[in-house]
């Protein structure tokens, strides 16, 4: 079938079982499109011819038509439109546009995406990225450990809000690395507590998560850069909490600092 | 020459006007099946090429829909994750599991997984879920209880009039924005009070315009 030219959603792909594409199927009611409108068509027009043979008899000589095949061919344009009705309900014209909506496949390339990769050394408009340290965390191939623009309290928030959603699976709340996927199984990583990383500049671990590292993939395509940084900026804030004293608390918190304490031992 | 008995007349006018009623009728059975289930498929478990189950992930393991569904507010998509989501835990974890067989061979031979679309909209609906999420619209708001899916089902018709009920009055349904991904949100008691005051403070509009969604 190509009545919609050769991006034909709907045709078997050549070679090869055809590719599922269950959520095409939105019309249940499809099965009656056609095969039921010339049957019931028929019939009304039956019920018309009938009328009329039998009514001729009784009124042949009234012009234009008796009454009663006036009301058979009522009836019979009633049916049909009641029909039309009906079935025009199930054209699905609109709902399925020829048109790509995100991963839908296709039949038109081999690997059945409609979403193709870019050409290898494609720059896209506004992504040159000549900015060594912004995207690569390096200054002249060494790992920086200067951020690339000035973090602020709300960069910080950004950095806790990201970091609670990507990292914290595996390396938790504080980033000492016992998350709830290491508890299931996973090889734990490293606490962000020890010298090394403590040590560790911060272009560091934007390039771990852009990367990867180990058995850590790389989180380049879910976290954009400045987050990555914002990240970065937020592993440190945990670092130096868990090597603070009373005395880098501002004395206005210390008051709030001892109640949360409270019920803890010092 | 008379073919039919003069019954016949009343037997064919009858069954002409009886055919409108049927048709009728058949009409109103249509329009219920539309409604149910049947045809919705609303509350049907979807079967996937991989059991994944948002149950086990979204609300055992407490992960959030963003780790997968990365795009939900910068894009009017939310994201189906890439196979390399996946391997990021299950590279490491269940890797003997035959269950999860599909889910490497994608990552081996580059090959999209084909899952089952269970949300889908017409193609002349142009729903964004960017704007619904920093407007404080929860997923669950929409989804359901998705962290209790043990396989993803379709938890509303999404119907226009079922859309139209909270674009008429969104502070019957609009959420603090901190809440918005957390799958065990309650709707608080004083919904009503503290809708309206959101719908102030996120400055949201009831926007009803046919142009809102269909372009």
């Amino acid at each position: 079938m190509k009545s919609r030219g050769q991006f034909d959603i709907r045709a078997q792909r050549e070679g090869g079982a055809p590719a599922p594409v269950p959520h095409l199927r939105r019309c249940g009611l499809s099965w009656p499109r056609y095969a039921a409108l010339p049957g019931w068509a028929k019939l009304c027009r039956a019920y018309g011819a009938g009328v009329a043979v039998d009514s001729e008899v009784a009124s042949k000589k009234k012009a234009g038509g008796t009454p009663a095949l006036q009301i058979a061919r009522a009836a019979n344009v009633i049916c049909l439109a009641a029909l039309a009705l009906l079935f025009a309900g199930c054209r699905m014209d609109m709902h399925q546009q020829p048109k790509y909506l995100p991963y839908e496949p296709t039949t038109f390339f081999d690997d059945g995406r409609s979403e193709r990769p870019v050409v290898p050394g494609t720059v896209a408009r506004g992504q040159l990225r000549l900015d060594e340290l912004l995207y690569t965390g390096k200054e002249n191939g060494v790992l920086s450990n200067k951020f690339p623009f000035p973090i602020t309290r709300d960069d910080l928030e950004r950095g806790r809000q990201r970091y609670n959603i990507y990292c914290t699976p595996c390396h938790d709340y504080t980033g000492s690395g016992q998350g709830i996927v290491v508890q299931r199984g996973f090889p734990p990583p490293p606490s962000y507590h020890i010298d090394r990383l403590r040590q560790a500049p911060v272009g560091h671990f934007f390039d771990v998560m852009s990367n990867g590292y180990g058995s850590m993939y790389s989180y380049a395509s879910r976290i954009e850069p400045e987050d990555r940084w914002r990240i970065a900026a937020y592993i440190r804030v945990l670092q130096l909490s868990q090597h603070a004293t009373e005395q880098d608390v501002p004395p206005s918190e210390r008051p709030q600092l001892n109640q949360l304490n409270a019920g803890q031992p010092q | 020459m008379q073919i039919f008995h003069h019954s016949t007349n009343t037997i064919s006018r009858v069954s002409i006007y009886g055919a409108a009623f049927i048709l009728a009728l058949l009409g109103g059975v249509l329009y219920a099946i539309e409604l149910s289930p049947i045809y919705t498929r609303v509350n049907e478990a979807r079967e996937q090429p991989v059991p994944f189950s948002h149950k086990h992930h979204a609300g055992e393991l407490g992960i959030d829909c963003r780790y997968c569904h990365t795009t939900v507010e910068k894009s009017s998509f939310a994201g189906i994750p890439p196979t390399q989501t996946c391997m990021t835990c299950h590279s490491q974890i269940w890797t003997k599991a035959p269950m999860l067989e599909p889910v490497r061979a994608s990552y081996r031979d580059d090959k999209s997984i084909a899952w089952t679309r269970v949300n889908a909209l017409p193609d002349f609906v142009y729903f964004d879920h960017s704007i619904h999420i920093s407007k404080g619209v929860g997923c669950t708001t929409c989804h359901g209880q998705v962290a209790e899916m043990p396989l993803t089902w379709k938890a509303n018709t999404l119907y226009m009039d079922w859309c139209l009920e909270c674009h008429r009055d969104p502070a019957k349904y609009v959420r603090p924005k901190s809440e918005v991904f957390d799958p065990g949100y309650v709707t608080p008691a004083n919904q009503l009070e503290l809708g309206a005051r959101l719908v102030k403070e996120y400055k949201i509009h009831s926007l009803t315009n046919c142009s809102t969604c269909h372009r």
